[in-house]
């Protein structure tokens, strides 16, 4: 590590292990969900009940090297280069449009020789990244309707637009939370919040509207046992197997749902499948190990020494959080359907590396935290630095942080 | 509302300590938020998997176990020396997911010429029909599913079934009736064995995914299908082929559209033999008319003329009220009421033995012997000889025929006159032989029937075996003897010479039946038939030939009786039963080889037992 670009007063300690628990936890319970739940399919497809396990197995380990990596590296030097990471995402997402095969229809991947790659998942690092680093850097603005909220809901509408296209609500509803998250941990005046809330449901409405299968699914939401549709088809089967399995399960790998009951069971099913197996007692150890991971990511923010580690680890908690709460929502039949993983434990390599190398950013800012007393997340209280180095002027003797209205 | 919580100089560069200027406390309502979502969707999880269990797991179980049915092999039919007269073979039907037909002309164009179902029918399944699945053809044999196959032709299937074939084609097709395209049985054996043959069906019941293919670990219950039963007739196939052939040329001969031969075993009441004519092909039985379906020889009774006049002197016998050479005077006439009733020839012969009585088939002697039965007595002999109720026969659609008992309202003294000589009354021509039989077996009428066995075609073990079971004691033994006695002074005296085979005794008795219409009986039409014994020493067969409407002649000694001769030689020689007369029996084989000689063309009743000699 660069001894200059770290922060000053500060030299790397040791990450959140905690987090990190979480994350291998979730890691080695994703590659044994995956085996379970893509057993039946792989084996009906390829000839082996291993080879999603296998190809999940392979970009593991390719997301851990890329966790190291993002932990090590000197994370702010990324801030400069996100705009052009955000631009290549972009560019990307319009040739999905323009070159990528349709998969289930919906066109998502670009091949890349013997791999495929999903722009959107990168887009959501991406996004982060720009938001957590422009935000920090024209912090005086932010409340500036000018030159934050116009250039911010350009940017969101543009990848927004690129993402309904393929078509990929989830990933869209996602990034625009994520953003909106980053934004109003960066003191987004609440009125633009209001405003852009409002914006955003008039625009999902259009969304919904503009599309009949869409319009199908909304419909479906609110009666999943009413008409044999597909997407009615799909959340009622959901219901069944994350239903069968009651508090303890049906017993890990004899669901019955992955015998081609269950649509996607080993991505957009996942939690169905867990739910069937493990019962209650899996899905809610999932629910509740995000929130563990929510609570860490936050609290990583909250003790970070700068606005562009506090933004960024904002923003990649929030994503993972969010992408895991929407998904377990549209499990749970509370979210209309959408295809999408959840994160860390899905089938699904763009995803997963991505995810990792989130992670790897969000532990590397782990390492440069400084607490502040009485005033940790969980308590509340005043800045009260841990190692005795309190951040020139965000010294203890301010007394408790001015709130804001 | 942001107060300046920033260091001087907020510019931020890399190098620069950034204390964060963004409020946490957004950050504790990040997580609270968050938090508050984790809740709700807890809730979410413990309302489907706790709140809705029960029912939702009985939702899945409801879709996901399934039942199939398990088809059961069908039986094979053997005849007695196990040739097989019927069987079910893999066959296919040609369906098609019009939907997944790429191509519909062409598709049409290369199957309609393999499967024959016309192009414009088949074009009209295609593209008509709105769902995933229509059935494009009949059953197909493996040479059709090969060309089909190779098409290769998208969205068009083939399902596996089974097709009932018959090997013999028309042999025995009446006895044996046929099963349909979909499996059904009619008639026959087909029928009247049907959950023998067919068997019952097995059931999975079990966890089984979208396709229907078995959960490994899921719950399964399986009920084995019950593979149906081979049957063993006591039909025999070289007999039945003669019976067949002797049948069809005797109506060729005499221009009769139809006919019956029955050959039945005296000693067990096994059928041997069991032919009609008209008859059908059960391959293709949709292209006959449904009336040809019926066995006339259980299905159609008919008035059965002089023979029955055995049985109206077999009775006078038993009650010892006559023997054969009781004498009665024969006035060639009997007026009964209103009636006046003649003998055949419309003569009168005086003083007349009973043995005469048959010889000349004497219609006012059968009188004079029914009227010493009286009503009771004859009506009594009559049932136990079988008559007014079914035999009982193993075979779908046996009708029991019908007279007036003198208990019976309506019944006149003429009805016992008329009655005596077999008019008034019809019986089949299963029940007439078999009441004939149980002359031959010492008074004991047997039940008929055509199984012998039935088989479990996987262990090969015999299931069950028909016992030859007594009907009735009809007679005394002794009296049996007599009618034997009495038969075979018919046959050999009388006008029936047609009927003797050399070196063997056979006894036997003509009939010649008028047949009722509306007004009376047609003077023209008549049933010629024939009933008779072989041989008489041990006898052994009994034999029916029955020709209906004759054109040539109307008597049965003329018309029924050769064939019965042809039938008796045939069976004596199949089953190498020693001739009475050796001597006698040479010197005729002697004159039948000259004869051969002289004429180039030979008679084919002498051919036919020469093939089966």
């Amino acid at each position: 590590m660069d001894q200059d670009l770290a922060p000053a007063g500060s030299t790397p300690h040791r990450p959140d292990y905690v987090l990190l628990g979480v994350v291998i936890a979730f890691l080695a319970f994703g590659l044994v969900m995956v085996l379970t739940s893509s057993m039946v399919i792989a084996y009906n497809n390829f000839g082996t009940q291993f080879y999603y396990l296998g190809r999940q197995g392979l970009w593991a380990v390719l997301g851990l090297v890329a966790m190291v990596i993002a932990w090590r590296l000197d994370f702010r030097r990324l801030g400069p280069l996100a705009l052009w990471l955000l631009v290549g995402c972009i560019i990307a997402l319009i040739a999905v449009l323009l070159f990528a095969e349709s998969i289930n229809g919906a066109q998502r991947w670009l091949v890349l020789g013997p791999f495929s790659f999903q722009p959107s998942e990168l887009t959501k690092l991406g996004i982060t990244l720009y938001m957590a680093y422009w935000l920090a850097t024209k912090r005086e603005q932010v409340k500036s309707l000018a030159y934050q909220f116009v250039p911010f809901v350009i940017i969101i509408a543009t990848i927004v637009m690129l993402l309904l296209k393929q078509p990929d609500l989830g990933s869209a509803f996602v990034i625009v939370a994520t953003a909106v998250a980053i934004f109003f941990a960066a003191g987004m005046h609440l009125g633009q919040l209001l405003l852009f809330l409002i914006s955003g449901i008039v625009g999902l409405y259009a969304a919904i509207t503009m599309s009949s299968y869409r319009m199908e699914r909304f419909i479906t939401f609110f009666d999943p046992w009413g008409d044999p549709s597909d997407s009615s088809y799909h959340i009622s089967q959901v219901l069944k197997a994350l239903g069968a399995g009651g508090v303890t399960g049906t017993g890990l790998g004899v669901g019955r749902g992955k015998f081609n009951y269950l649509p996607f069971p080993h991505t957009d099913s996942i939690l169905a499948v867990i739910g069937e197996e493990l019962g209650l007692i899996g899905t809610c150890g999932v629910l509740l190990a995000f929130g563990l991971f929510a609570y860490r990511g936050l609290q990583i923010a909250w003790d970070s020494p700068d606005t562009f580690s506090r933004l960024l680890a904002t923003g990649i908690t929030c994503n993972i959080v969010f992408q895991a709460l929407v998904s377990i929502g549209v499990t749970t039949s509370s979210l209309p359907y959408t295809g999408l993983t959840l994160p860390f434990i899905s089938f699904g390599g763009s995803s997963l590396l991505v995810t990792l190398a989130s992670t790897g950013l969000l532990l590397n800012i782990s390492r440069y935290t400084v607490s502040y007393e009485h005033h940790s997340l969980a308590r509340g209280g005043v800045w009260r630095g841990q190692r005795g180095t309190p951040l020139s002027g965000a010294g203890g003797g301010d007394g408790p942080l001015p709130r804001s209205t | 509302m942001e107060p300046a919580a920033l260091p001087p100089g907020a510019e931020s560069t890399a190098t620069e300590v950034l204390p964060p200027a963004a409020p946490p406390i957004r950050l504790a309502v990040l997580l609270a938020f968050i938090l508050i979502c984790v809740a709700l969707l807890a809730w979410r999880l413990f309302y489907w998997q706790v709140l809705q269990h029960e029912w939702l797991k009985q939702q899945a179980s409801s879709e996901q176990v399934r039942e199939q049915v398990l088809p059961p092999q069908s039986g094979v039919i053997y005849d007695a020396r196990g040739h097989i007269l019927a069987a079910s073979v893999a066959a296919d039907f040609v369906s098609a997911d019009p939907s997944a037909v790429a191509d519909p002309g062409l598709t049409v164009e290369r199957l309609s010429p393999i499967i024959g179902v016309p192009a414009a029918q088949l074009r009209a399944k295609l593209t008509e029909d709105a769902g995933s699945y229509v059935r494009l053809s009949g059953k197909v044999d493996d040479r059709v599913r090969r060309q089909v196959l190779a098409l290769r032709l998208p969205g068009i299937q083939l399902e596996p079934t089974t097709q009932r074939v018959y090997p013999e084609g028309t042999l025995a097709a009446h006895l044996l009736g046929f099963a349909d395209g979909e499996g059904q049985a009619w008639y026959g054996l087909e029928d009247y064995y049907r959950s023998t043959i067919t068997g019952h069906p097995g059931r999975i019941r079990a966890e089984m995914d979208t396709a229907g293919t078995e959960i490994g670990f899921g719950l399964r219950e399986r009920a084995a299908p019950l593979d149906g039963y081979d049957l063993i007739l006591t039909i025999d196939r070289t007999i039945q082929h003669f019976a067949e052939r002797e049948l069809e040329q005797a109506l060729e001969r005499h221009e009769a559209e139809s006919g019956t031969i029955i050959v039945l075993d005296v000693t067990t009441g096994a059928i041997v033999a069991m032919a009609s004519y008209p008859t059908f092909n059960p391959n293709h039985y949709d292209r006959f008319q449904a009336g040809l379906f019926r066995n006339p020889a259980i299905s159609m009774p008919f008035e059965p003329g002089s023979t029955f006049k055995l049985v109206t002197v077999a009775a006078a016998i038993d009650l010892g009220l006559i023997n054969p050479h009781t004498t009665y005077t024969d006035t060639g006439a009997v007026t009964i009421g209103p009636h006046t009733i003649h003998n055949w020839d419309g003569r009168s012969y005086g003083h007349t033995t009973v043995t005469a009585l048959l010889q000349k088939s004497l219609n006012t002697g059968a009188i004079w012997v029914a009227q010493l039965l009286g009503p009771q007595r004859f009506y009594r002999y009559v049932t136990a000889f079988g008559f007014g109720r079914r035999t009982g026969v193993d075979l779908q659609g046996e009708a029991p025929g019908r007279f007036r008992n003198s208990a019976a309202s309506g019944w006149t003294p003429s009805d016992l006159a008329t009655n005596s000589f077999g008019q008034g009354i019809t019986a089949t021509p299963l029940q007439l032989i078999s009441a004939i039989a149980g002359l031959a077996n010492h008074g004991q009428r047997m039940r008929p029937y055509v199984v012998q066995a039935r088989v479990n075609p996987k262990t090969e073990e015999v299931v069950a075996t028909t016992v030859p079971a007594v009907a009735e004691q009809v007679v005394k033994p002794s009296t049996a003897r007599t009618m034997l006695q009495l038969m075979e002074a018919v046959a050999r005296q009388g006008e029936t010479s047609y009927a003797l085979v050399p070196g063997y005794r056979v006894g036997g008795k003509t009939g010649t039946a008028s047949i009722p219409t509306s007004d009376g009986y047609d003077p023209e039409l008549t049933i010629a038939s024939y009933v008779g014994v072989a041989p008489i020493d041990v006898p052994r067969f009994a034999i029916l030939v029955k020709i209906d409407q004759p054109k040539s002649v109307p008597w049965g000694s003329v018309v029924a009786a050769p064939t019965f001769r042809n039938i008796a030689e045939a069976l004596m020689v199949y089953y190498r039963i020693a001739p009475s007369d050796p001597a006698g029996r040479q010197a005729a084989q002697r004159a039948a080889a000259l004869k051969r000689q002289a004429t180039p063309s030979p008679v084919p009743s002498d051919e036919g037992a020469r093939n089966d000699g």
